[in-house]
């Protein structure tokens, strides 16, 4: 016998290993247990001094061992102890409750015997080492159960599952089918089987279909959607996912049809839900916009762009007070707040400034959708109403300035609703017309019972017959009517007649005026034109009237009659009258027209010439004229008065050479009657003086004598030569 | 009596009643000689051949006269070279305003009176002053 006892270190080592040793020595045909280590006796509960000397594996009989495990233990050490190799035994099962433990549990070990040979090689020991392998026994059992219990679902999934799962050989027959697919086909899992996919396609999609499913068969992966028709000819929209296949030797497609049928319905549903709200919402004449109670937008409809100018991306983020006229702003708030109580709310006209700056008259009706989860916010639905409100304004204004303008007017107006016999008269205030008030003048048949009763019947006459002539739309009247005082006003009246589409008389709108003054003035007009033109006749003016603007002059009948020339035509300054004017006077006298027609202040013009008349004589004229000008000055007219001088003119110059001659005379008889009378009193002073030198006294009588004489006789001839010139 | 040989005095009077009373008047008041004439051409004639040797003349012109009257005379006598010597009195029977008027726009008329010359008129001719220094 080789024994050998450990040596101390080894044994040490042997004692620490963390797995159940023993050291076994081939005695005989057996191996005894040498020694046992630490572990191996917490683990089997067995005393170390029990254990020496037992022969193994025999000495565990008394457990739970199955006689394979006994004879894979025995086996593994003859094999180690032989060879002189390690040998594992593996998986061995050995529950270590039917030891002296209470607690049972399933152990399953890895045995590991580990030859021990001494320095000639000869096997003398084998360590034998129990390695606990139980967790990753059990690790692997739990798993291969999962597997199974994987197995099992994936089976369920594909036979249960809603889309069709199938594999096509590569002829497009199928091999298998689960439920989902065959409810689409509307046909049986066994009927389908082996069946071709081809007559299920939809005409129109056949071609897409058999081309994606060649591309697959090739080994291409494909996902496409196609219309199939199933056996009872439903109409499917179907996603068609196809995956190559090689399996088995076999060839061909697995497959996944996908229903989408409904969703695209649904699909197609909103789309035509989405166009009715681009119809109402985005397109129709409304401005619809979403906003918070701040009044900031959140969505406005793509109408803004056509009818405020606006892009609705515009506007979003921005406040709509923002854009409200201020004399409105504080009105709108008040009513957009009342959002709070009510559920729906309208806002009428306010100014809302487009964007081009202008005011536009909007009105809104809002409704509060705050508490809607797809809306949250105030929903204003508003038209641009600017064309109706400045259409109304404009009525207004017509109305207001109709009324004005009957007030204005001296006439009374009124308004004769022929189909209701109601007569609506603008008084002017509580002002008297024809000395009636207008209470008097409203009752009925006043209007009437005041007509002169000779001209009534005419009158009536008259109005039926306007009345009834569809063409007639207006009617004038002329008639005598009873003032208050007893007294007949002239009257004419002026009414436009309003008739309907069938061309009847409805309304009669007119006007009543008071014309008395106007035709008395009338008959004083006709009474001073009469004298006028008598006077004209009479009068040696030729008065002519000149329109600058036309350039032509109208003459009076005096032309004629005191020039000689032919009045029929008219004719222009320049002929038949500059042409006229002599010589020496015709530059002067045109230049002279020319500067009081420049001058815009002159109004007047007044000149003095000689005018030859067709007779060929001179005629002496003066010519006055007064110039009517525009605003700005310019002479557009003249008229004026030419008036022959020539005879005045005449006596003039001869009472001018009569006043020569007989300043002549005069100034010699003077002298003539003068010398006699100075040498008189030459004489006579001589006279006076004392002393007279050559004269004696009788000398200077006789001369005095015969001075006074040649007086007498010189106031003889005077007498005698104005006698003559009187004859 | 004074007397002055540079002093020439001339009436140029028709009417000879007139200018023998006028030279009368004259008399009394100096001793030059006074010469007359009937009409302007006689006083011409006259001046144009003493004129030289006088100093001044003096001449009580009548304007109403036949052959030349007073006033052809005093056209005719402004450009003859004593024309500056000439102190001319007009002394008429006009009681026209104008012809006074008439009278004084000649240069060398210094007086305008009506006949008969009265005795007052006389010192206010001779104490003309172009004349006086020459009154003898």
């Amino acid at each position: 016998m080789h024994r050998t006892t450990i040596t101390n270190p080894y044994f040490e080592i042997f004692e620490a290993l963390p797995f159940p040793c023993l050291l076994l020595e081939p005695v005989q045909d057996n191996f005894v247990v040498t020694e046992a280590n630490q572990k191996y006796c917490e683990l089997s509960g067995y005393d170390r001094a029990e254990l020496k000397g037992q022969v193994y594996p025999q000495m565990l009989l008394k457990e739970d061992l199955s006689r394979q495990n006994l004879q894979k233990r025995k086996l593994s050490l003859k094999k180690a102890f032989e060879s002189g190799v390690p040998h594992k035994a593996e998986c061995l099962r050995l529950d270590l409750s039917s030891c002296q433990k209470e607690e049972i549990s399933s152990r399953f070990w890895r045995i590991e015997n580990i030859p021990i040979k001494d320095e000639a090689g000869e096997v003398i020991y084998v360590l034998n080492m129990a390695i606990d392998q139980t967790s990753e026994i059990l690790e692997k059992q739990e798993i291969t159960q999962k597997l199974a219990a994987n197995e099992q679902q994936q089976v369920h999934f594909i036979s249960k599952n809603q889309d069709g799962l199938y594999s096509l050989d590569t002829d497009g027959n199928f091999l298998h089918l689960n439920e989902g697919l065959a409810k689409m086909a509307e046909m049986s899992v066994v009927d389908l089987l082996g069946q071709s996919f081809i007559p299920f396609c939809a005409p129109q999609d056949r071609n897409l279909i058999l081309d994606r499913f060649k591309s697959a068969v090739s080994g291409n992966n494909e996902i496409f959607e196609a219309e199939f028709i199933s056996a009872k000819g439903k109409h499917l929209i179907l996603e068609i996912s196809l995956f190559p296949m090689s399996e088995h030797g076999k060839n061909g497609v697995y497959g996944i049809a996908k229903d989408l049928t409904a969703l695209r319905q649904k699909e197609e549903e909103l789309f035509r839900n989405q166009k009715k709200f681009q119809a109402l919402v985005q397109e129709g004449s409304d401005l619809i916009a979403i906003l918070g109670t701040d009044g900031i937008y959140s969505f406005v409809s793509n109408t803004t762009q056509k009818i405020l100018g606006f892009k609705p991306s515009s506007l979003i983020g921005k406040s709509a007070f923002d854009f409200i006229h201020p004399e409105d702003k504080e009105r709108v708030l008040e009513e957009f707040s009342q959002l709070e109580e009510k559920k729906q709310i309208r806002i009428n006209n306010f100014r809302f400034k487009d964007a081009a700056g202008k005011w536009r008259w909007i009105e809104t009706y809002a409704s509060n959708f705050l508490d809607d989860p797809y809306v949250e916010g105030i929903v204003a639905n508003s038209r641009d109403i600017t064309a109706l409100v400045e259409k109304s304004q404009q009525i207004k204004q017509l109305y207001e300035r109709y009324t004005l303008a009957a007030e204005a007017t001296e006439d009374l107006i009124y308004d004769w609703n022929l189909e209701t016999d109601e007569v609506t008269r603008f008084h002017k205030g509580n002002e008297n017309f024809l000395g009636y008030s207008p209470q008097e003048i409203d009752c009925r048949e006043f209007w009437k019972s005041h007509i002169h009763p000779g001209e009534l019947p005419h009158l009536k006459e008259t109005l039926k017959e306007s009345l009834d002539d569809p063409k007639k739309l207006g009617l004038k009247t002329q008639y005598r009517f009873q003032r208050a005082d007893g007294s007949y006003a002239q009257i004419i009246d002026r009414a436009n007649i309003v008739r309907n589409e069938r061309g009847e008389a409805i309304r009669l709108i007119g006007a009543t005026s008071d014309v008395s003054r106007l035709m008395e003035n009338k008959t004083a007009l006709k009474l001073a034109n009469k004298r006028f033109s008598y006077a004209m006749k009479a009068t040696k003016e030729m008065i002519w009237d000149w329109n600058i603007a036309q350039g032509h002059i109208k003459r009076s009948g005096a032309f004629k009659r005191i020039f000689g020339y032919n009045t029929s035509k008219d004719s222009s300054v320049e002929n038949l009258w500059f042409d006229r004017i002599f010589e020496e006077d015709r530059e002067r006298i045109k230049k002279s027209l020319e500067q009081a027609l420049q001058d815009t202040t002159t109004k007047k013009w007044r000149e003095e010439y000689c005018f030859l008349k067709k007779d060929g004589s001179r005629a002496y004229v003066v010519d006055r004229g007064y110039i009517l000008r525009e605003k700005d000055g310019t002479a557009i007219r003249m008229v004026g008065a030419v008036l022959d001088v020539t005879e005045s003119r005449r006596m003039l110059r001869e009472i001018k050479k009569q006043n020569e001659v007989l300043r002549e005379v005069a100034w010699e008889q003077a002298h003539i009657v003068r010398a006699p009378l100075a040498r008189l009193k030459g004489l006579l002073d001589l006279l006076e003086q004392e002393e007279f030198e050559e004269w004696s006294r009788e000398e200077l009588v006789q001369l005095i004598r015969s001075s006074a004489d040649e007086v007498d006789k010189i106031i003889g001839n005077i007498i005698k030569k104005t006698e003559s010139i009187e004859n | 009596m004074k007397t002055n040989r540079e002093l020439e005095i001339l009436i140029v009077e028709d009417d000879l009643i007139i200018s023998r009373l006028h030279k009368f008047s004259l008399k009394g008041a100096l001793k030059n000689d006074i010469k007359i004439v009937g009409n302007g051409r006689e006083a011409l004639s006259y001046l144009d051949d003493v004129a030289e040797e006088k100093q001044k003349i003096l001449i009580l012109l009548d304007l109403n006269m036949p052959v030349m009257n007073g006033w052809d005379f005093l056209e005719a006598c402004h450009t003859r070279p004593y024309a500056n010597r000439l102190v001319v009195m007009v002394v008429t029977s006009s009681l026209f305003r104008h012809d006074n008027k008439r009278a004084l726009d000649y240069p060398r008329v210094m007086g305008f009176y009506s006949k008969p010359l009265r005795k007052e008129h006389i010192p206010q001719i001779l104490e003309h002053p172009e004349v006086a220094p020459l009154i003898s």
